[in-house]
């Protein structure tokens, strides 16, 4: 049959499509469960580092058991414990997998009851049991490590905020996940923003949520970081997602209500 | 077309650089160099794919409808290219995380499709096999050479460990994209003083 036949290219065409899936796909099912352990980690290594345990310091040296060890093991004087809490009381909330499951499955429809102004973090996800974290350093209770999603300019950030006790200061923030311009919108990655966060923000102000990333240099330093130069819109990104999680919708009941 | 197995494997290292010579790949030798452990690791993903690319392309040369050539090539490639990224992200997480698109945009790098077309096309797959690892090995050599003294001057380190003194004030320069035009700039400069052959002729 010649090379140049119809139904010869289509057939070829057609085998080539079909041996490269079957590659793809066997690898892609073959590494998943080691592609998620990984990114299960790299959560566990981000609420590390907005923990400020002791362990915080040099989190590249810890080891798979060391990490999970902070998050399992209850005797641990340092240790990150993980709860669930109700989104509309503000209380903890005793759920089991299968209703964690089925919260994330209806997340999408959740997310279109949201008043459209009142969602500045424009999530397309919002789950009514939400996970957060209880840092303990040397045995007593240090900070709150709650994650944090919103929309950046071109991509959805993912991180972890870290508030103190009282739930009165943001003293930490990080991303795991964005997809930002590197050098521009990327640097709310940088050691300098997050370090900005780490020095303590207050959160309220006299009109709710005062947390925001100022255009140019931070004018209130109670509530304000330094803008990102050439940056503004992930800059708005991260004040919108932060104006959301703190407030209604976010985690005020439960701050107010004195956390737990 | 009869060259030695040795030329072909050889040939791309310096007198015929992807980079250098042919100035192919650039977009990924700008981006991936600001650390020498990111730059080797792109270095092997994109060796492994343009040899593996060669291989299957030269393999079923034959039977490639030449007008659906290019496409058939680039699925080929594409495969590559997406079993490479998962194996990364199953393996060296932390650095696929700091790789994130360019892995995926192996895909569009000229040096492999530039391989599949000009040279698998036309050879068997043991050659060709030889002529991706070369081609891979010249693109590394370049970006590897960045990578060292971009992380050295930038960050005063090699492989993340400290080597210049902490009275050394790091160069912010090198780690913006720019730095790796002016060191790959040099970078043929220098080749083309000691291979005069590769000066272009006005």
């Amino acid at each position: 049959m010649s090379l140049n036949s119809n139904s010869y290219i289509i057939g070829f065409a057609g085998a080539v499509c079909i041996v490269c899936s079957l590659f793809v796909s066997g690898a892609a099912v073959s590494l998943k469960e080691k592609q998620q352990l990984n990114a299960k980690l790299d959560l566990q290594k981000n609420i590390i580092s907005v923990a400020e345990l002791p362990e915080s310091k040099d989190i590249a040296q810890l080891s798979v058991e060391q990490i999970e060890g902070l998050f399992t093991e209850s005797e641990n004087p340092n240790r990150i414990e993980q709860l669930y809490i109700d989104m509309e009381t503000g209380k903890v909330a005793n759920i089991n997998d299968t209703q964690i499951e089925a919260d994330k499955k209806a997340c999408a429809q959740r997310a279109q009851k949201i008043n459209k102004k009142e969602n500045t973090a424009k999530l397309s996800c919002y789950r009514q049991y939400q996970d957060i974290y209880k840092v303990y350093n040397g045995g007593s209770f240090s900070r709150y490590v709650f994650p944090v999603v919103g929309k950046g300019l071109w991509s959805t950030l993912k991180g972890f905020a870290a508030v103190d006790t009282k739930g009165e200061k943001v003293v930490g923030l990080t991303f795991y996940s964005h997809g930002e311009t590197p050098g521009l919108g990327g640097e709310i990655d940088s050691v300098k923003f997050k370090g900005d966060w780490a020095k303590g923000k207050n959160i309220y102000g006299s009109n709710g949520v005062a947390l925001k990333v100022a255009k140019g240099a931070a004018k209130n330093i109670d509530h304000e970081v330094d803008g990102l130069s050439g940056a503004t819109l992930t800059g708005n990104g991260v004040t919108g997602m932060m104006t959301f999680w703190f407030g209604q919708y976010g985690y005020e009941k439960f701050l107010k209500n004195g956390g737990v | 077309m009869a060259s030695k197995n040795s030329e072909v494997l050889l040939d791309p290292l310096f007198n015929n650089n992807p980079i250098a010579l042919q100035v192919l790949g650039i977009c990924s030798a700008l981006a991936v160099t600001t650390k020498l452990e990111t730059a080797l690791v792109m270095s092997l993903a994109l060796t492994t794919v343009v040899a593996c690319s060669n291989v299957a392309v030269s393999l079923i040369r034959t039977r490639i409808p030449p007008s659906i050539r290019i496409i058939v090539q680039l699925t080929i490639i594409a495969s590559l290219v997406i079993i490479t990224d998962q194996v990364l992200k199953a393996f060296v997480y932390d650095i696929a995380k700091q790789l994130s698109v360019f892995v995926g945009l192996i895909i569009t790098n000229c040096i492999v499709m530039g391989r599949a077309e000009a040279f698998a096309m036309q050879n068997g797959p043991g050659k060709s096999f030889l002529d991706g690892v070369g081609n891979g090995l010249g693109y590394s050599v370049v970006l590897i050479l960045v990578a060292f003294f971009r992380e050295l001057f930038g960050s005063g380190k090699l492989f993340g460990i400290q080597v210049l003194p902490d009275a050394y004030q790091t160069n912010g320069l090198m780690l913006l994209a720019p730095s790796a035009f002016f060191l790959i700039g040099l970078g043929i400069w220098a080749l083309r003083v000691w291979k005069t052959d590769q000066i272009e002729e006005n």
